[in-house]
């Protein structure tokens, strides 16, 4: 019993040292990315989002991610890969640009038309903040 | 009120092309209603004509051709028989009244057999034949499909006489009144003064004059259509006024397009994403991007097949409306093409439909439209592959219009009639080698 409780007084030890230093213990895995993480990185899983829409064309998804000012682009960017087969992303790593105003991606989309395969590069994109989410909003220049 | 339009007045029953001018007509008769043919076929065979022709007789000037077979306006012309041209018959074919396959069917005409040219339609896919009997009578007087023929070096159209006069389709024959309708547009266009001031507004953008360009889908994509304009190895069979347009233009249509991808929509020419990002600029449309990059004077724009699966008629004539737009504040003339569809196909109404779309905006904006789908209905399968959506390509990798391609191959047809158009062109607006 008595072994037990220095046990337990130890580990809260060091775990309120591990707070202090604001740097996580030796060994303890990162925290996973989500939308309550930091502001940048949500942006990134935004545009990400928004292109597995688009190839799927998935409305609803496409709908909830694309800014406000795009909104006349919906049926374009609903049906951008409805004439093309089994599309899917190679590779897609997004990060936010210094600034935050962009999000550049690496990797492709691949899609089937026929026989032959038809190759899309990802790009910059702009993301906008729209009611506190991040927004996709075209190619960025 | 009267708007002026142009017509383009070319190769008129002569041997010499006519110099290109515009023409005054009233477009309050639009041309969707008015195609009533006045021609008469002759039901029987029993005719005999003034003169017989043969390959090497000298025509007699004053025969009166088959007046029965002959529509009204023709009356007034001088008669054929300028140098009949005789030619062994490759395909069985119907003989028409007129140089379209809507037109009424007069008689027809077996594979081995004789026919004589007395006249081509002023592109040259059909020609007015003569056939004879066995005295050397003649006795059939009609139109069939030129590739139809075997023509030899000999044939140049240069030398033929042309008849611009009749039109390319009789709509009363058919029962469908979309079909009608859209039969009713001719298949080359007649070119409108507007052109001559858009063209001169791509000239203070800086267009190149002698660079085309083509817009569209996988159809246009092909790397059959138009590029092998280039080719030091193309045939043009009788075709041999075309050939300044490959001197003029060829070098241009070799280059690749990026607004012509396979897979590409009326939305998706204005997409980004569906640019070339080793050439276009960020946030650059296809479409702009090819526009700057080329600087064409023409754009060939062909759209349908895949739009048609995806959309509806009113979406697609926004989007293309949207490209006429663009294409005209550049100072780029926009060529317009219907797109072949096969009457079995599920789509073949909306096909129809959206092909009335882009006949309703060229006569709207006064831009040429190509009517492919009218002449490609002569052709086998109409001119489709197996797929039913991509044209038939001809077999070689050069223009090969001494096999008559033209009349098999949907991409022969479509480079014939674009071709064609630029001819029209490129006399019009006078655009040289200088």
């Amino acid at each position: 019993m008595k072994f037990a409780l220095i046990l337990l007084i130890a580990l809260l030890s060091a775990a309120l040292t591990g707070c202090d230093s604001g740097m996580p213990a030796a060994g303890t895995p990162a925290a996973s990315p989500t939308a309550e993480s930091a502001p940048d990185d949500a942006a990134a899983r935004a545009v990400e989002s928004y292109l597995t829409a688009k190839i799927a064309g998935d409305e609803t998804t496409i709908r909830a991610l694309l800014c406000s000012d795009m909104e006349a682009d919906l049926p374009r960017e609903v049906t951008a890969f409805s004439t093309v087969s089994d599309a899917r992303i190679d590779d897609m790593v997004c990060t936010v640009n210094a600034g935050g105003a962009t999000v550049t991606c690496t990797g492709a989309i691949v899609a089937t038309y026929g026989l032959q395969d038809e190759t899309f590069p990802l790009s910059m994109y702009r993301v906008v903040q729209e009611d506190g989410e991040w927004k996709w909003c075209g190619e960025g220049e | 009120m009267t708007v002026t339009a142009a017509v383009l007045l070319m190769h008129a029953a002569g041997t010499a092309p006519v110099r290109a001018q515009f023409e005054t007509v009233t477009p309050s008769a639009p041309m969707i209603s008015t195609p009533t043919p006045t021609a008469t076929p002759s039901p029987t065979v029993t005719q005999t004509p003034s003169a017989t022709p043969s390959a090497t007789a000298t025509p007699s000037p004053t025969a009166t051709p088959s007046a029965t077979l002959t529509p009204t306006p023709r009356a007034t012309r001088t008669p054929v028989y300028a140098a009949p041209y005789m030619a062994e018959v490759i395909r069985n074919s119907a003989i028409f009244a007129g140089p379209g396959s809507s037109h009424r069917e007069i008689n027809v005409v077996y594979e081995g057999g004789t026919a004589y040219i007395v006249e081509r339609n002023t592109t040259g896919d059909w020609v007015r034949v003569h056939l004879l009997d066995v005295r050397g009578t003649m006795v059939v007087d009609g139109w069939m499909p030129a590739g139809f023929l075997r023509r030899d070096a000999n044939l140049n159209y240069s030398g033929v006489p042309v008849n611009g006069m009749l039109p390319d389709a009789d709509p009363s024959t058919v029962d469908s009144r979309t079909v009608a309708q859209l039969l009713a547009y001719p298949v080359i266009p007649t070119l409108r003064p507007k052109l001559a001031d858009v063209f001169a507004l791509g000239q203070q953008n800086g267009i190149n004059a002698r660079a085309i360009t083509k817009v569209g889908d996988s159809v246009s994509a092909n790397p059959l259509y138009l590029v092998p304009m280039d080719r030091a190895d193309n045939r043009l069979g009788p075709y041999q006024y075309l050939r300044p347009v490959l001197q003029l233009f060829g070098e241009s249509a070799a280059e690749p397009s990026v607004a012509s991808r396979v897979g590409m929509t009326t939305y998706t020419i204005f997409d980004p994403m569906w640019a070339n990002k080793e050439v276009c600029e960020a946030n650059e449309t296809p479409l702009a991007c090819e526009y700057r990059i080329k600087r064409p004077f023409a754009a060939f724009i062909l759209f349908g097949a895949n739009d048609v699966r995806h959309m509806t008629d009113q979406q697609f004539s926004v989007q293309m409306r949207k490209i006429i737009d663009e294409s005209l504040a550049r100072g780029i003339i926009p060529v317009l093409t219907t797109f072949s569809a096969d009457p079995n196909g599920e789509l073949w109404f909306q096909s129809l439909n959206f092909n009335l779309q882009l006949a309703a905006l060229a006569t709207e904006y006064e831009v040429p439209m190509i009517n492919l789908w009218s002449a490609a209905r002569a052709l086998p399968d109409y001119g489709l592959e197996v797929d039913r959506v991509h044209l038939r390509n001809w077999g070689f990798d050069a223009l090969r219009y001494d096999t008559g391609s033209e009349s098999f191959s949907g991409t022969a047809l479509h480079n014939l009639l674009s071709m064609k158009v630029l001819d029209d062109l490129r006399l019009v607006l006078d655009i040289g080698l200088d």
